[in-house]
């Protein structure tokens, strides 16, 4: 297989998995939250600092990350329990730069602007998966096992509770919810996999740093959760296929990478105005921003 | 909270933005009554409801019903027997009348993550059963599974109607269910409030239409600006003389 | 001395900044964080046009009347619209924040991601002042932030404007029925607002230099100063802007002036948890 096409498949996994895990909070929940990326960091650099330095294995890696990371949110979700949907993107955005700022500063640990190198690749069954098309495999897998999860929790019971507080929170709370413990429980799920998806990029690349979870990357990422359609099931999998594969083709027409990436950001600028338009247009749109939406 | 027991507001007293809305209110509600609640706009009926039902904690004053519950939270009222409805005719909007009427019925134990990620799709042959009766109950079976956005108003209050049925409260707040349907419609839903009436619950509701009121209710409460102004047998309650002043009040 | 001068320049940065989120805010209750691509717009044009030898007067006054410009472009184009359409807050939030990332984007297109800083000029000189220096950029702040509040005060306290101010901010509804959304008094004041935050660009830009990522840095302690304790007045705003910049001097003088601005982003979520606590009758 094409080691370019590979490549360009592992991107659109690990991006569709970091989506999808927005879409739990956002787009089913109604949650908007600005700052997904703090754990998908916590994943990249968990991955960073516990691989090589003790030469632990993913099969230890992983589950550190994820409990680092879902600590964090219960915390995160703990200060804005009562937050209404403005204050919410803003408190979790602030929290989010917070942690960016971290990563910068912190470098004793985090080597700040340098970052980290040197990320062992992942090795299964013996396989080291040093290249995109044997990595390829693991990312579609992982993507596979995740929509999977995503499913299941749709169907259930607790499905049915995210689509109440979605469209009314206080209304769920009316009907003797306690939407406390509801989004606490969202927001963790939410970061377990949002860092899976870190350590599963920071294997694959071998190279973290701060650059890749700034402040509007983490927006970014809600604008490519509601271009895909947020809410959907394979919402976020559309998004990150246009965000991937978009500025590849503006590449082969001769545009240079850097100018891609900027054009990238613009248009999901656009689709962030788009959505704000059509959300007060219908009073409910892609991201329910509704009346009585969550958070509110 | 205490079967057969009471519901007991003393001295509430609510300001609300340099209102003073609620002045000192105290009543009593047995178990096994329909009590309406009139008033004109403003009078406070909403915001006893509100105070009730652990929407608003009031400034002075307490609700008991056996034990203290007011200051406690909405949900943990809601969990325990209260049922509150609202004059907007406020649904979940994207769900269907089915689903509307279900999210009525106490919340289940597995709706939580934890069960969602390890136990499987439970059934739900009796709840969906109880939620069928309810929409028969009010006549609303044929639009019931259309999501709420697309329902007529007239269509939105049954709904509401049967979700007051199907949650089987102690205690049921109805704020303005009759108001914007039509006649016949109302017909249906005063026979639905009637059949609320239970040995061991409470229903207050808040009303405008006088004659639905007389005809479902053991006991009429008037305010006005905050306080009571009578309180009795329906009929007594609507030929008062001072009731008849402040809802004819010259302009 | 020199910890004084700093501390003012940076209370100075605040106190504009949070001037022009505290019009926004108080009169259509949203974040609006496209001020940080009018901060950028000045700080750009300046350079632009200092490259050019164009005088730093000229430049610095067309720089923030750019900044105006901007700023008010924003409002008619992309918010009043939603404003009349009675958009959720979330709404008009995230419609500035879209405006933010395209304007970032425009900017780093076209002048790079690197720190750039205006040729010396005027505005970059040093002035000695007791025992500390200080650049005329950071003194200007100051005299401009001053200046700034007193007027904002003035205008509002006393006549229409307040009363405009009230009528928004009190029953929005009412107020966009009778289409004071495209009244000029509010025009007047969205542009003043991006005029000061180009006045910031401009002077940042001459002494320390930005970059199109710094944006937030100044942007987000402004955004903390209005939210502290609301933005019933300006007063509220202005104490804000005083306790933010206390907790940023603070933390950088104590941590190291990298931690200064993370002082800043945690106390935003601190505070709008805090102030939910206090705030709402039961929620």
């Amino acid at each position: 297989m094409n080691a370019y096409l590979a490549h360009i498949a592992v991107e659109v996994c690990i991006l569709s998995m970091l989506a999808i895990s927005l879409n739990l909070m956002a787009g089913y929940s109604g949650l908007m939250s600005l700052g997904q990326m703090t754990f998908y960091a916590i994943g990249a650099y968990a991955a960073a600092l516990l691989a090589p330095a003790s030469g632990l294995g993913y099969v230890i890696v992983l589950p550190v990350a994820i409990f680092l990371a879902m600590a964090l949110a219960f915390m995160e979700s703990a200060v804005t329990i009562r937050l209404k949907e403005d204050e919410f993107a803003i408190a979790t955005f602030a929290m989010h730069i917070a942690f960016w700022t971290l990563l910068m500063n912190w470098t004793a640990l985090t080597k700040g602007p340098l970052g980290i190198s040197g990320i062992p690749p992942i090795t299964i069954f013996n396989i080291t998966l040093d290249d995109p098309t044997k990595f390829v495999f693991l990312a579609v897998v992982s993507l596979i096992a995740m929509q999977l999860l995503v499913a299941r929790i749709i169907h259930r019971p607790f499905g049915f509770l995210m689509r109440m507080v979605r469209d009314d929170e206080e209304l769920a709370r009316n009907f003797g919810r306690n939407t406390r413990r509801f989004r606490t429980s969202v927001w963790v799920a939410s970061a377990a996999m949002a860092a899976a998806a870190g350590v599963l990029q920071a294997a694959y690349i071998g190279y973290v740093n701060p650059s890749s979870f700034s402040s509007m990357e983490s927006t970014i990422l809600l604008a490519i959760v509601i271009l895909g359609g947020a809410g959907t099931y394979w919402g976020p999998v559309v998004g990150a296929v246009i965000i991937v594969c978009v500025p590849e083709g503006l590449r082969f027409l001769g545009l240079p990478t850097t100018q891609a990436d900027n054009i990238r950001q613009i248009l999901l600028g656009g689709v962030l105005i788009a959505a704000a338009y059509q959300a007060a247009f219908t009073r409910r749109g892609a991201l329910s921003l509704s009346r009585h939406g969550a958070a509110s | 909270m205490g079967q057969q027991a009471s519901l007991v507001c003393s001295d509430i007293e609510v300001r609300y933005g340099g209102n003073h809305v609620l002045k000192r209110i105290s009543c009593e509600f047995g178990p096994g009554s329909i009590v309406g609640i009139i008033g004109p706009n403003g009078s406070g009926k909403t915001t006893l409801l509100n105070v009730i039902s652990g929407w608003l904690k009031p400034n002075r004053g307490t609700v008991r019903f056996g034990e203290r519950i007011s200051g406690l939270p909405r949900e943990l009222l809601a969990r325990n027997g209260i049922f509150r409805s609202f004059q907007t005719a406020r649904l979940f909007e994207s769900l269907t009348g089915d689903e509307n009427v279900g999210a009525a019925l106490r919340p289940p134990q597995d709706e939580r993550l934890v069960a969602a990620l390890l136990l499987p799709i439970p059934e739900r042959d009796d709840r969906r059963l109880s939620v069928r009766n309810a929409l028969d109950v009010v006549g609303a079976r044929d639009e019931h599974e259309a999501p709420a956005q697309q329902m007529s108003y007239g269509m939105r209050k049954r709904t509401i109607l049967a979700q007051a049925t199907v949650a089987q409260p102690t205690i049921a707040l109805l704020d303005e269910p009759l108001a914007g349907t039509d006649p016949k419609t109302r017909s249906l839903m005063i026979a639905a409030i009637q059949r609320l009436k239970a040995e061991e619950r409470i229903v207050l509701w808040v009303e405008h239409d006088i004659d639905a009121l007389a005809a479902a209710s053991d006991r009429l409460l008037a305010l006005d600006r905050g306080t009571i102004v009578a309180d009795g047998l329906p009929m007594d309650v609507i030929e008062n003389q001072g009731v008849r002043d402040i809802y004819f009040r010259p302009l | 001395m020199q910890i004084a001068i700093n501390a003012g320049a940076y209370l100075a940065i605040v106190l504009l900044v949070s001037t022009a989120f505290f019009f926004q805010y108080r009169l259509f209750r949203y974040f609006d964080l496209s001020l940080g691509a009018v901060f950028l717009a000045g700080a750009y044009a300046f350079f632009f046009l200092t490259s050019l030898q164009v005088s730093s007067f000229v430049a610095a006054f067309s720089s923030v009347a750019t900044a105006a410009l901007v700023g008010l472009l924003f409002y008619l184009c992309l918010i009043r619209g939603l404003v009349k359409m009675e958009a959720s807050s979330l709404a008009m939030t995230l419609c500035a924040f879209g405006f933010y990332i395209a304007g970032v984007n425009v900017i780093a297109m076209l002048f790079g991601d690197e720190v750039i800083r205006a040729p010396d000029s005027a505005l970059s000189a040093s002035v000695a002042l007791g025992g500390g220096v200080a650049s005329v950029s950071q003194l200007l702040e100051f005299v401009v932030a001053i200046c700034s509040v007193g007027l904002v005060w003035i205008f509002l306290a006393t006549g229409k404007l307040g009363r405009l101010f009230r009528a928004f901010g009190d029953n929005p509804k009412l107020a966009n029925e009778i289409g004071l959304s495209s009244n000029l008094p509010i025009l007047v004041v969205t542009a003043w607002g991006a005029a000061l935050v180009g006045i910031t660009g401009v002077l940042v830009v001459a002494d320390v230099g930005v970059r199109p990522s710094a944006a937030f840095s100044y942007l987000i302690p402004g955004l903390a100063a209005v939210l502290i304790f609301g933005a019933k007045s300006i007063g509220d705003t202005v104490s804000g802007a005083l306790v933010v910049a206390s907790i940023g001097e603070t933390s950088g003088y104590a941590f190291g002036q990298q931690w200064r601005d993370f002082a800043i982003y945690i106390s935003v979520a601190l505070i709008l948890a805090a102030r939910t606590s206090l705030l709402g009758i039961n929620r």
